[in-house]
């Protein structure tokens, strides 16, 4: 059955809700701004550079402790059941990380895939490449580079951009149980303290 | 302050297109709202926003409270209304960043989830009006306090609104034993605020009823009958309350003991502690003082020629340019003599300049093992007769022991042991204590004796005087205020 558009917007909030909390749940993540809260709209929003539209992320924020502390991260989140047109969206998506990369290249130390089913799995070891990334940004040629044909976007895509955009990549698939598998109040409480304590 | 001038600021901060920026403004503003709405919070600010389980701020306050505060943004209802379930802590202050709309119809579901999750839900609009209400009214700082603290349900601009208006008629009613708005008070402060706040405020509430002078049993509600404002409510009053208007303080003291004095925390804020004696001077008794050269540590006293009532280790003390005095309600509450200290007297010449305005009724002076008591069961002694009499024992005769008459019974101050006492069973009065025993114990200055008596200066006051004081807790800009 195919959902409303009200429905699958309805859907994408609840899951970015939910990716919100698991994320959160690692402690290691501050998922600050969401969509469709209006504060989040202008730093989620970015504009496809031809066409004069626009795309937004379902979350965004920072990461904290180790390797990552204080880099931000933006991520798509997709409630699906199954595959469905993941694919299709997983292609738009990496072309929108390409985007984001050249308008807000500070902004987006991370790019997070968060989806409740896989896709793509025949080629599943191919979708964090930056070769995945080029296809994706000549798929969608026309609202990156306002080209029509593959040809000329092949002389506009940017090799090195499409590499950064790879390596920034994350797939995380969830499920429900996955959910329920976090670290426990209590522990987290002990974090958080330590947090509080931190602040003084 | 202008209207809506941390709303203003929290939108302008939500709305900047830079997430870090954002956050730093939006939290800037919030932190700077929660300190104007209760100033005696200490806020800790951590690293999060907007977070499920981790708060962006921690108050905390001298007496050990603490509480978590959650920002949200509250544009989706049902959203903040799940995350209430999420927050581990319980009680917790969640501040809806944008304030609802009164007609959302998510707001009964946000209602009834603030009261599982035992939170308060308010929003910067509620707290501005809180904060704009409590200038110049006491009753107002309590009441913000307690809600920061303890405050539980939703609490739109209206309602904080409402709330703020009984509670101030509340109080204002109680000053005149007024039974129906005091009533209203307490149980909007009841159905407000968790147990412990609801019940100190309450209790304020009540002893400013008895101030009056109306029956305890006729105050509304639940009313302590223990006869008085107990250390706990006084400690909440020490710590929280910010009125410098000694009528507050002089109808919440009315039966205020040394003990109850000592036991209080002054380290919060001794200047409320200073508030609470000297409001109190008419009433308060002691009966034994002693003059202590360095009390617990402090090295210094005061820099003011002011002297001022502080609490430190559970002791009573009054402190001026020169000199600290602890305060006991007997003698065994003293601490014991200084170890090492010689027991000396006082020259007779010495003695006589001191006691030029003391009313002396026997004076014991020594030379060596020769000991003369001058008495004068008539009258007051002069000092021509003291020191005649000093001129039988010797040019080495010392005073030991001195006994005046103060307004309200005998003190007697002992040279020795640097210490003034009152007769055992007498109802002296502290500040006459102080006022009869310390010019012979300690040398002042005239600058110095004419603050001294400054400070302990009072005028009795009868309960109908405390009723008619100008002690009004509505705001000065409404009508018919006094």
């Amino acid at each position: 059955m195919r959902l409303t558009g009200e429905a699958t917007q309805a859907k994408g909030a609840d899951g970015a809700r939910r990716a919100k909390r698991w994320l959160e749940s690692t402690t290691r993540v501050n998922a600050q701004w969401v969509n469709p809260d209006p504060p989040a709209l202008p730093k989620l929003t970015f504009k496809w550079p031809h066409g004069g539209t626009t795309f937004s992320y379902d979350l965004g924020g920072t990461l904290k402790y180790g390797e990552f502390e204080g880099q931000m991260f933006f991520a798509e989140c997709k409630n699906y059941k199954n595959a469905s047109d993941l694919a299709t969206h997983y292609t738009k998506y990496l072309a929108q990380c390409y985007v984001a990369y050249l308008e807000r290249p500070a902004f987006c130390d991370h790019f997070m895939w968060v989806a409740w089913s896989p896709h793509g799995t025949t080629s599943w070891d191919q979708l964090l490449t930056t070769t995945a990334v080029r296809s994706a940004v000549l798929k969608q040629r026309k609202h990156v580079f306002g080209v029509t044909t593959v040809p000329e976007a092949e002389q506009l895509v940017d090799e090195e951009t499409c590499a950064e955009v790879a390596s920034r990549l994350w797939m995380i698939i969830l499920s429900e149980r996955q959910e329920q598998l976090v670290i426990s109040p209590q522990h987290r409480g002990l974090i958080e303290q330590h947090e509080i304590t931190k602040a003084g | 302050m202008g209207d809506l001038q941390f709303t203003a600021q929290i939108q302008e901060g939500l709305f900047d297109p830079s997430p870090r920026e954002s956050v730093f403004r939006v939290k800037n503003a919030v932190s700077k709202e929660l300190f104007e709405l209760d100033p005696t919070a200490c806020i800790h600010q951590t690293d999060y926003f907007n977070h499920t389980f981790a708060p962006d701020f921690v108050l905390t306050w001298p007496d050990q409270a603490e509480r978590h505060v959650f920002l949200r943004l509250s544009h989706n209802l049902v959203a903040v209304t799940d995350d209430l379930t999420l927050i581990d802590r319980k009680n917790p202050l969640v501040i809806g960043l944008t304030p609802p709309s009164l007609d959302d119809p998510d707001l009964d579901l946000l209602t009834e989830a603030t009261s599982s999750a035992e939170a308060m839900f308010t929003d910067p609009d509620a707290l501005e009006s809180l904060i704009q209400t409590k200038k110049g009214r006491p009753a107002i700082n309590l009441l913000n306090n307690a809600l920061a603290q303890g405050g539980r349900g939703l609490l739109t601009r209206e309602r904080a609104k409402t709330l703020s208006d009984i509670v101030e008629k509340g109080f204002s009613g109680a000053v005149e034993a007024d039974f129906s708005p005091t009533l209203d008070a307490v149980n909007a402060l009841t159905d407000s605020l968790y147990a412990p706040q609801a019940w100190r405020i309450n209790r304020v509430l009540q002893a400013i009823w008895e101030g009056s002078a109306a029956p305890t049993d006729l105050f509304p509600g639940d009313p302590d009958l223990s006869g008085q404002l107990n250390v706990e409510a006084l400690q909440y009053l020490i710590s929280y309350m910010d009125t410098d208007d000694l009528s507050f303080w002089r109808r919440v003291g009315r039966n205020l003991t040394v003990p109850q004095i000592s036991r209080l925390n002054g380290r919060t804020n001794s200047q409320n502690i200073n508030r609470l004696v000297q409001a109190n001077l008419d009433v308060i008794k002691a009966r034994a003082c002693s003059v202590i050269e360095d009390p617990f540590g402090i090295d210094s006293v005061s820099d003011s020629h002011e002297p001022t009532w502080t609490v430190r280790d559970e002791r009573l003390l009054f402190s001026g340019a020169d000199f600290h005095v602890q305060v006991g309600e007997t003698k065994a509450d003293l601490l014991s003599k200084e170890p090492g200290r010689e027991d000396y007297g006082i020259s007779v010449n010495y003695f006589v300049e001191r006691a030029h305005e003391t009313n002396l009724n026997e004076v014991t002076m020594r030379d060596g093992r020769d000991v003369i008591t001058a008495k004068n069961e008539d009258g007051e002694l002069d000092s021509d007769h003291i020191l005649g009499l000093a001129s039988q024992l010797g040019p080495s005769a010392e005073v030991t022991e001195a006994v005046a008459q103060s307004s309200s019974g005998r003190v007697t101050a002992n040279f020795l042991n640097l210490t003034g006492t009152g007769q055992t069973r007498s109802n002296i009065l502290l500040a006459d204590l102080l006022t009869t025993a310390l010019p012979l114990l300690h040398s002042f200055d005239a600058e110095g004796l004419h603050a001294f008596r400054k400070a302990l200066a009072f005028e009795k006051v009868t309960t109908q005087d405390v009723a008619l004081f100008d002690f009004d807790f509505r705001h000065p800009d409404d009508s018919g205020a006094k």
